[in-house]
């Protein structure tokens, strides 16, 4: 009989791995068996590589039974989400116009996953290009939620989301630019974090915002996302903007004190319905929260109304420059029908045109065309200059509030996920990630943990922020819900 | 407000197709002008001597030990400069659409 792998810790599974309780061949058949069960409805994976997967998981085990030294995620399955480059393996971010393109080398993530011994099953689907917040723009087809099929697991890190909590991975790599790790984390009923800017090594990550841009960890516990942390973090001499800070460790990770945080929260945010019914949960978690520790601050935000325009402008810019490299010649298909176009100089426009007209999808093209409109003469400082000033005006005031509290609590999502197919006005999908974007501008950590269930049964998140490298704190935090709540243990039926 | 966007010259700009057909375009510009007038809220902060934040982390002032850069932004970890090997012509062009394995191909540009 199979060991229960969906029900119990990646820390506790991979210690039985290491001790050869149980196999790691066992534990990724496991995860093969539920893809296979429900990847055709959830769509949460696009590409799985079985076979190396599971001969991987052999090799891991038959090092054990070697009595050879193993990594510290010895036959861990784990999901990449599609926009972290894996090598020789289809690498689309959910986008026709990387279709076809198998990277030559692996993400720094990846690499640094594999050393560990960790196994990689896949890759994920999501928003194309990590533009959306439904993993329903995929070029692939939409992700359905485990909790209730006809919903979606939120965005972008979509596919990562659903994978863990259908059980079809004990962990995934996701990447956050407003919210796409804590948000679809949040919906999905899982445990994400976002790092610290600069903590993760983003090379190997398709850029969408640079400076807003992070990889982090999706698992089912605190103590999970700790452990995994620890292996990825550091410096790399492939990205100069991640940092030499001191080396993270599990045990680092989750021994803080927790009776001595402050706690802030922003009563704004509950305040004329905004956030919803759906966040009475969340209310209520700040209060057990508070009660825990060492006393409950309220804060005040003077930029909370204009955190979504100055990030979406700032994002949508530097996409539309990100982007410009997808052109039909380097990486991506070609698509250009050879018509004639008159000119020989105007043909290689034409085929430039023609390419990112049918490759990129109907938002990724809108998100440019805004990032152009922003960055143009004439726009550039009522938009970009603009959104970057108040940028550090926001960061500057959320550091100020780290002066007298820990930790800040707050919503993760406005509301329940939206049903698939449901017409959603964009703006208002834009001013629904305003409690997560705060993060990103500033280069916060960020986190998000199950903290409850709305009246229909679907999950709810509660979001934990901290100072600039401060991850032990969320963690450590995070933890300790989770040994006084169980919301995390549950699962989709 | 912002003035009219001319949506010929963003696709221009951008290496976009305009939409076809062109009653469509109509409604993207519209749509557009609609997403900028909401951007455009941001002008309500008063910004005057407030120096652009281009990205988050430059409170952090301590030199990183074993780097011997300082660069603009004070911390990041730069390595030596010193000549590595890359990526193998025929690996970096395998992925493109039209090569000679050596080069990426492209259409004429020249008459």
């Amino acid at each position: 009989m199979m060991a229960d792998f969906a029900g119990r810790t990646l820390v506790d599974l991979s210690g039985d791995v290491r001790s050869g309780k149980i196999l790691a061949a066992d534990w990724v058949r496991f995860c093969l068996a539920r893809i296979a069960e429900s990847n055709d409805t959830l769509t949460a994976f696009l590409a799985v590589d079985d076979q190396a997967a599971i001969q991987n998981a052999e090799a891991v085990d038959a090092r054990i039974r070697r009595g050879d030294k193993v990594g510290p995620l010895a036959g861990v399955p784990v999901a990449i989400k599609d926009n972290i480059s894996t090598a020789g393996i289809l690498t689309t971010c959910a986008s026709r116009m990387l279709e076809r393109y198998r990277p030559a080398f692996d993400a720094t993530v990846v690499e640094r996953l594999k050393a560990a011994d960790a196994i990689v099953l896949g890759k994920t689907n999501m928003d194309e290009f990590a533009m959306g917040s439904t993993s329903s723009s995929s070029a692939f087809g939409p992700v359905r939620n485990p909790w209730d099929r006809e919903r979606t697991p939120g965005g972008s890190s979509g596919g990562s989301a659903a994978a863990v909590a259908a059980g079809m991975a004990a962990a995934a790599i996701g990447s956050d630019t407003g919210g796409s790790i804590r948000q679809p984390a949040a919906w999905c009923g899982i445990s994400g974090i976002k790092p610290t800017w600069g903590r993760v090594s983003r090379h190997g990550l398709v850029a969408y915002a640079n400076s807003l841009d992070q990889i982090g960890p999706m698992a089912r516990s605190a103590g999970d996302l700790a452990t995994i942390l620890s292996m990825i973090s550091g410096s790399d001499q492939h990205d100069a903007t991640c940092q030499q800070k001191p080396e993270l460790v599990p045990s680092g990770l989750l021994n803080v004190n927790t009776r001595e945080l402050r706690i802030g929260w922003l009563p704004s945010q509950f305040e004329n319905g905004a956030a919803g019914d759906a966040n009475l949960p969340v209310r209520k978690a700040i209060d057990e929260i508070g009660g825990e520790c060492r006393g409950m601050v309220e804060l005040h935000s003077r930029y909370q109304s204009v955190l979504c325009g100055v990030y979406y402008i700032i994002a949508m810019s530097q996409a539309s420059s990100n982007l410009g490299r997808f052109d039909g010649v380097r990486f991506t298909a070609r698509f250009a029908d050879n018509a004639d176009p008159g000119d020989a100089s105007d043909q290689l426009d034409a085929m430039y045109r023609q390419t990112r007209g049918t490759g990129f999808g109907r938002e990724v093209r809108r998100r440019i065309l805004l990032g152009t409109f922003a960055l143009s003469a004439g726009a550039y400082d009522q938009f970009f200059s603009q959104a970057s000033k108040v940028r550090r005006l926001v960061r500057d005031e959320l550091l100020d509030m780290f002066r007298d509290v820990d930790v800040i609590l707050s919503p993760v999502t406005v509301g329940p996920p939206p049903k698939l197919g449901e017409k959603v006005d964009r703006l208002r999908s834009y001013r629904a990630d305003s409690f997560t974007v705060a993060a990103n501008l500033a280069g916060l950590p960020a986190m998000s943990v199950p903290c409850g269930m709305t009246d229909e049964g679907l999950p709810v998140g509660i979001q934990m922020i901290a100072a600039p490298w401060r991850e032990d704190l969320l963690l450590s935090l995070g933890q300790r819900w989770q040994q006084m709540t169980d919301w995390h243990l549950r699962r989709p039926s | 407000m912002t003035g009219p966007i001319n949506l010929e010259t963003l696709c221009e700009l951008a290496r976009l197709p305009l939409p076809e057909p062109e009653s469509a375009r109509g409604e993207l510009q519209d749509e557009l002008q609609r997403t900028l007038d909401f951007f455009g809220e941001i002008a309500a902060i008063e910004t005057s001597g407030v120096e652009p934040l281009i990205q988050p982390l430059d409170v952090d002032p301590a030199p990183q030990p074993g780097t011997t850069h300082t660069s603009l932004m004070g911390n990041a970890s730069l390595r030596d400069d010193v000549v590595v090997h890359g990526m193998d012509p025929s690996v970096a062009t395998a992925n493109a659409a039209e090569t000679d394995g050596q080069y990426f191909l492209v259409p004429r540009v020249l008459k």
